[in-house]
């Protein structure tokens, strides 16, 4: 059998994070929602993804211009053409994922300015002292910080990917609780 | 309605139990022998973990409701479901579903289907559905391990729960390979004496297309999908209704057909074939073409007579002495050679027996059950049912016993003959067209409703 990497798990894990908030928006607001991945460094891909298209990604340009250059794992620019969100997603193959994974995720969100972001371990779940952590202390997994006088919000979570049944089971760690959980705030914020 | 709402609701409609208790209810898993700690311990153990990992943090992250498990040894599982239930009692009363008793019975899935807008939606909430009581068990299999099933195992009388989930499936492309109806002319189709056909519904499906369209939450069944598959050398496609090819066997007219606990738009009908059932019930893929040239056969299809009924001599004689058509007749009774009858099967398998034209008589067939059923040893027999080939325990008594007879009685009209023994008997009804195609009517309601009326003395005299 041929052992896979992440990296090799990365188009069924969009796939599956696409065709759930694009269900639930569209059940909860009845519109449509466009999810634009990208690979790699956030700042380039993220204009490459505005110039390709321009009509749905435009209201993202000022936010791209302050940007720092950093490479992540996947990002996804969520927009129903008049807002948007990043969502970050740290994937990990690992027996079981730690505090370290954990402030990555915090960090790449920090530096980067998404407001969602995912840590994923592909079939395993997460130490037990990272499961302790984020169980207690509920400020690790909504963070929020002030910018330029600006504050900003990071709503994170933890979610197991299961690569036989080609779905996430849910830890319940991080105030990111679940697809459906995510899509209601996307879904308020854009109705706003 | 999201994502995880409705993986959430299919499960509690596939499996969900309701009681009296405010805050608690149960979703009973009917994994029989299939998820049995004792059959397959490394099984149940990850069932056990799908259950508290997949389905309990999903009701936590979406109901805030913590689960707990009970099994038994048979492979009944059972999730507990505590909390505040008002929010998922409310999303049930949002699509007019009263959380009472066992769901799947009863509920009315129309308004909650409506509200499953896309594919994957649909997708999540059949995901709920398969792994509660998608089985996977290897009897589904279709004649040989090459075409593997998963089959939805629906108990009670929700002919529209079935059609409702039938037709769900049929949006997202996963074309059902067969529903098995809830019906006496289904679980019992020669036999109208048989009180226990009530067997439940069966949604069958092809492994191959629910994999391709379909999903799995539960590891358990996603692998058990995979190793079935992996029992075929090919992958099958499935084929739409409108065009399958339809077989149909005759049937006794059962008379369960009547029974109350039937839906209106069903009872009182009698079906030729599982698809019949999708043209009375108005199912839009129904080949409608295809049934309306059987009933110009009609005749041929149907049996006001048992076909072929297999029981204690005590009891047919009870059935015979009830049965004023019966018991009111002449019998010529004479014992027959078993090897002289295996002759006239071997010569033509079609053959009709003691018939006043070629078109009416006993099928040489079902004598033939009736006779291996009458001869068999208590060991040969499963219930009423022949362990092995019937021809074969025949032949194997014949060489045993050269000149082994059976006593048959002949009635004076075209009623069941008997095939008499010391403490098994059997009664085999005659074929016979033209006289019962005249008993058939069609309902001023449906016109794919099919009634059969009892059979008279009048009609066997008149022919």
């Amino acid at each position: 059998m041929i052992k896979k990497n992440e990296v090799s798990y990365y188009p069924e894990i969009q796939q599956f994070i696409e065709a759930q908030l694009k269900s639930n928006f569209r059940s909860i607001c009845n519109r449509e929602l466009s999810v634009f991945w990208g690979i790699g460094e956030l700042k380039a891909k993220l204009n490459q993804i505005i110039n390709d298209n321009p009509e749905k990604c435009s209201c993202a340009s000022k936010f791209v211009q302050n940007v720092c250059p950093l490479n992540l794992d996947i990002f996804a620019l969520v927009t129903d053409g008049n807002k948007f969100q990043i969502l970050i997603l740290e994937v990990k193959l690992m027996p079981s994922v730690g505090l370290k994974e954990w402030s990555q995720l915090v960090g790449y969100c920090l530096v980067s300015g998404a407001k969602y972001g995912l840590l994923l371990n592909i079939n395993n779940g997460a130490s037990t002292r990272l499961s302790q952590i984020l169980s207690s202390e509920t400020h690790l997994s909504h963070i929020k910080t002030i910018v330029n006088e600006k504050v900003c919000e990071h709503c994170l979570g933890f979610m197991k990917w299961d690569a036989i049944t080609q779905s996430f089971e849910y830890s319940n760690l991080g105030l990111i609780k679940s697809l459906s959980d995510l899509s209601e705030r996307l879904a308020i914020e854009f109705s706003q | 309605m999201n994502t995880d709402k409705a993986y959430l609701l299919g499960i509690i409609i596939g499996g969900g139990i309701f009681g009296n208790a405010e805050d608690v209810f149960r979703i009973k898993l009917p994994y029989n022998k299939w998820g049995s700690y004792i059959e397959n311990p490394q099984r149940a153990g990850q069932i056990a973990r799908d259950i508290l990992m997949k389905v309990g943090q999903m009701f936590r992250a979406v109901y805030n409701l913590s689960i707990q498990y009970e099994t038994t040894p048979k492979g009944t599982w059972t999730i507990l479901c505590e909390g505040d239930t008002t929010a998922l009692k409310e999303d049930f009363a949002h699509y007019g579903i009263e959380c009472e008793g066992e769901l799947r019975g009863k509920a009315d899935i129309t308004l909650l289907i409506q509200d499953l807008v896309d594919v994957n939606l649909k997708r999540r909430f059949i995901a709920g559905i398969a792994d509660t009581i998608g089985s996977m068990a290897k009897t589904h299999r279709r004649f040989t391990d090459e075409h593997q099933i998963i089959s939805f195992e629906i108990k009670g009388f929700n002919y529209k729960f079935v059609c409702n989930l039938c037709h769900l499936l049929y949006s997202i492309n996963c074309i059902p390979d067969q529903v098995i109806w809830n019906h006496p002319n289904i679980h019992s189709t020669k036999n109208p004496f048989y009180d226990t056909w009530c067997k439940g519904f069966k949604l069958r499906i092809l492994l191959d297309q629910y994999a391709q369209f379909g999903a799995f939450a539960f590891r358990t069944k996603a692998e058990t999908s995979i190793e079935n598959r992996a029992l075929q050398h090919q992958t099958h496609k499935a084929e739409i209704c409108e065009t399958r090819s339809m077989n149909i066997s005759p049937s006794t007219i059962h008379k369960g057909e009547n029974d109350a606990r039937l839906p209106e738009i069903i009872k009182g009908g009698h079906y030729l074939h599982n698809r019949h059932f999708c043209a009375v019930l108005g199912c839009e893929h129904a080949p409608y073409d295809k049934i309306c040239e059987c009933f110009a056969r009609v005749g041929e299809y149907i049996n006001p007579f048992p076909i072929l009924c297999k029981e204690t001599t005590q009891r047919i004689e009870k059935i015979i002495n009830e049965t004023t058509l019966y018991s009111e007749r002449n019998y010529e009774t004479f014992n027959l050679h078993v090897s002289e009858l295996l002759s006239i099967y071997e010569n033509n398998k079609s053959t009709l027996m003691y018939g006043n034209n070629n078109s009416c008589g006993y099928p040489i067939l079902e004598i033939l059950q009736g006779v291996a059923y009458v001869i068999a040893n208590n060991d040969e027999l499963n219930g009423t049912r022949i362990k092995g080939n019937y021809i074969d325990l025949i032949n194997k008594h014949i060489l045993s016993n050269g000149t082994l007879t059976v006593e048959i009685k002949r009635p004076d009209l075209l009623t069941p003959l008997i095939i008499k023994g010391i403490d098994r008997s059997a009664l085999v009804g005659p074929v016979n067209p033209r006289v019962y195609s005249r008993l058939v009517s069609f309902s001023s309601e449906n016109a794919y409703k099919m009634v059969v009326r009892p059979i008279t003395l009048e009609d066997l005299q008149n022919d």
